[in-house]
């Protein structure tokens, strides 16, 4: 579904990402594991193009994304939701209005439509009584659950999530990573960068280390987590675990 | 009435001489004279004079009881002159240059304008005898009466004369010995003087007069000056009209006479801006408040120009702003370079500029110059509120929007500029507020907004510090009920 070719990002004389080549699957979770600095958060940004790669290429379904015209390249990002690790919710929208915009301004679609399936999705993130709320009356966690309906509400192909948990207070992580397991049982594209390593336990198909640019090592999570070949692995397993 | 008999008589004895033709200028009392000016005059029952009036003491525009009025020292002689032909007078005003033709073309039957008899004029024209020889005057506070007698009592003292005058010329040569400080206005030369900052005022004889005929504080006397001789003043009429410059020369003849341009002068001072009113001294002066229409029309003035210069400055702000984070990249250099060199000029400068500079090319009122500079001056300041205000919102809620699929425009339209406009809204009341004060700038050209006519009033109360407290205070009513109406809307606006 997703496919990334000598992918390489500098920020000035700051080479972040060095010629990364990966294969996303449909149906896939893909975790993305390392540490601080070592360009997971940038390789996801990448993919929809949120950062422009340096060098390479992000092919996603089939097409191209880097040197597209920008129109086209907002149709393709449709497909991809995107959760931050801030959230990023629109504070001067109620949590409905959040939900809505984008599919009324972007697909066109009716409002009672874009109400409808927004209902829904928050029902499915179980704060459906938050909807006429704003987002700043939220708990991180149930902010965290809105933005992942907001992108849900796109009826994305591929969801992308960066480090998701990072910005909650212990006693909302769980709440967050239910939802995405859940979403996750249900069969979506998933490419998650995390520090939850339980949690990357649980849901990855597929786990990427990643150190210096580079993604070091790969395999299922029993490969990963129970046998590291390489030996920065074991060393940033042996420091989080 | 003697004198209406007496003209009356000369009236008679002139139309039986008619076909003799005198000398006009040489003119006196018991000559004849042969033709009919002077009796056309008293047919119609109106002596209709020709005069420039933007030419104090001489002659200028008064409001009395409520009406425009032209007053001045010509106009007082005028009258005289009118009465002792016994006619009505009727005033016509115009450019100085159109004066001449006007007489010629009978539009007028002669000219007060406090006109100098030179021989290029005496072409076209025939004078009077002259009616007044200006002196170059001293004027000082009554209380130093004793102290100063002539130009050479003021060695080391501090004087005063107006920019760019005669005045200041004669000051600067023939009185080396004392401090010369030169200010752009009679009236502020005044002031200075009674508040002690300066010891005495250069000041034109006419001008001298009539201050300090309505002013018992200061007295005036004569310089002494030598390089302040001027032609003569006198009343221009058309060739040949001799029965008329008899006439003339004897209402002339008689104010000489009876010295009454001291007299006159000092009733023409009463409608100077800048003399006090009527029969009032220093104590019996009314209230500042008294001269609350002045402060009215000043401050509509300057809520006129401030409201209209921010509605076209926030309209010129939102373009360049839009134009400084588009895409283009020779726009995006041109308002750049426009935003940091008008935040980089003075706005006195900016106001001159585009008033003298553009009004070389196509004639604009004040008024409008002011607003347009104002505006100009205002955009590029409203640009840099509007840039920072978007610059304010978290990148990552462009960021979020862009990965749901929206445009750039889409974007800025829905999320990113309504919460830029929370903090735009303030700073762009607060510009608001900076305009209502520094719109006063345009004064300098002549608009009539709250601090020129602060200044005016300045001038017509004599007083100094009550104008300014009004002013003040009316300043900061504006200022401070506009930041309460900005935080009314703010809080409205607030909802997270």
């Amino acid at each position: 579904m997703i496919k990334i070719q000598h992918l390489a990002k500098s920020f000035k004389d700051n080479e972040v990402l060095k010629d990364i080549n990966e294969e996303i699957k449909q149906g896939e979770v893909v975790v993305i594991i390392g540490p601080s600095g070592s360009g997971k958060s940038t390789l996801l940004r990448c993919l929809n193009l949120l950062e422009m790669p340096s060098k390479g290429e992000v092919v996603f379904e089939g097409t191209s994304l880097t040197g597209l015209k920008e129109e086209k390249l907002n149709h393709l990002r449709e497909k991809m939701g995107m959760v931050f690790q801030n959230f990023n919710l629109f504070p001067h929208k109620t949590v409905l209005e959040n939900m809505k915009i984008a599919p009324m301004k972007v697909k066109n679609e009716a409002e009672p439509v874009a109400e409808s399936t927004a209902i829904k999705l928050l029902r499915k993130v179980g704060l459906e009584e938050k909807a006429h709320m704003y987002p700043n009356s939220l708990s991180g966690g149930q902010q965290q659950r809105v933005a992942i309906a907001r992108a849900l509400a796109m009826d994305p192909d591929v969801m992308l999530f960066d480090e998701p948990t990072s910005a909650l207070d212990p006693e909302m992580v769980g709440e967050v990573l239910g939802v995405i397991q859940d979403l996750a049982e249900s069969g979506m594209t998933m490419v998650v960068v995390t520090h939850e390593m339980g949690f990357a336990k649980k849901v990855a198909d597929r786990v990427l280390f990643m150190d210096a640019g580079y993604i070091v090592e790969q395999g299922t999570p029993e490969q990963i987590f129970n046998s590291p070949v390489n030996e920065r692995t074991q060393d940033f397993l042996a420091k989080v675990l | 009435m003697k004198n209406k008999k007496g003209l009356l008589m000369l009236f008679y004895i002139l139309t039986m001489f008619l076909s003799l033709g005198l000398n006009a200028s040489s003119a006196h009392a018991e000559e004849v004279a042969s033709d009919s000016s002077l009796e056309e005059i008293k047919e119609k029952g109106v002596l209709v004079i020709g005069t420039s009036a933007d030419f104090p003491p001489y002659e200028f525009h008064a409001t009395i009881d409520g009406k425009d009025t032209i007053v001045g020292m010509d106009i007082e002689i005028a009258k005289k002159i009118a009465e002792d032909i016994g006619v009505e007078l009727e005033i016509k005003d115009m450019q100085f240059d159109s004066l001449i033709p006007a007489l010629e073309t009978n539009n007028i039957d002669m000219i007060l304008a406090g006109m100098s008899a030179t021989k290029e004029r005496q072409v076209s024209v025939d004078f009077s005898d002259p009616y007044y020889f200006a002196t170059q005057n001293i004027v000082i506070r009554a209380e130093d009466e004793e102290l100063y007698a002539s130009k050479k009592d003021f060695s080391g003292k501090v004087i005063g004369a107006q920019m760019g005058s005669l005045q200041e010329t004669l000051a600067k040569s023939e009185m080396t010995d004392s401090e010369l400080i030169t200010l752009g206005q009679t009236t502020e030369l005044l002031l200075s003087l009674k508040t002690g900052k300066l010891d005495a005022v250069v000041m034109e004889g006419p001008n001298a007069l009539a201050f300090t005929g309505n002013d018992e504080s200061l007295i005036t006397f004569e310089g002494g000056f030598e390089g302040g001789e001027t032609d003569g003043t006198a009343i221009a009429m058309r060739k040949d009209a001799d029965t008329l410059v008899t006439a003339v020369n004897e209402s002339l003849a008689e104010i000489k006479e009876q010295d009454l341009i001291p007299g006159y002068l000092a009733e023409t001072g009463k409608h100077l801006e800048t003399a006090p009113a009527e029969g009032e001294t220093e104590a019996e002066k009314g209230s500042i408040l008294d001269y609350w229409s002045y402060f009215l029309e000043g401050t509509g003035n300057t809520i006129f120009i401030s409201v209209v210069s921010v509605l076209f400055g926030s309209l010129i702000g939102g373009l360049l702003a839009l134009i400084r984070i588009g895409d283009n990249k020779f726009l995006r250099f041109f308002a750049t370079a426009y935003v940091e060199f008008v935040r980089g000029t003075p706005m006195l400068i900016q106001v001159m500029f585009i008033y003298f500079a553009v009004g070389y090319l196509i004639n604009i009122p004040a008024l409008l110059a002011g607003i347009i500079a104002v505006s100009l001056n205002s955009g590029a300041y409203v640009c840099e509120i509007i840039r920072s205000g978007l610059a304010s919102v978290p990148k990552g809620q462009i960021e979020a929007a862009r990965s749901l699929g929206m445009s750039k425009k889409t974007a800025m339209r829905h999320i990113i500029f309504p919460q830029a406009l929370k903090n735009i809204w303030p700073a762009l009341g607060s510009e608001f507020v900076t305009i209502i004060k520094e719109s006063s700038i345009v004064s300098v050209i002549g608009v009539s907004e709250l601090i020129f006519q602060t200044r005016v009033v300045t001038s017509v109360s004599y007083r100094g510090i009550a104008p300014l407290a009004v002013s003040m205070v009316i300043y900061f009513i504006l200022t401070f009920s506009l930041t309460k109406l900005l935080n009314y809307y703010e809080g409205k606006m607030a909802h997270d």
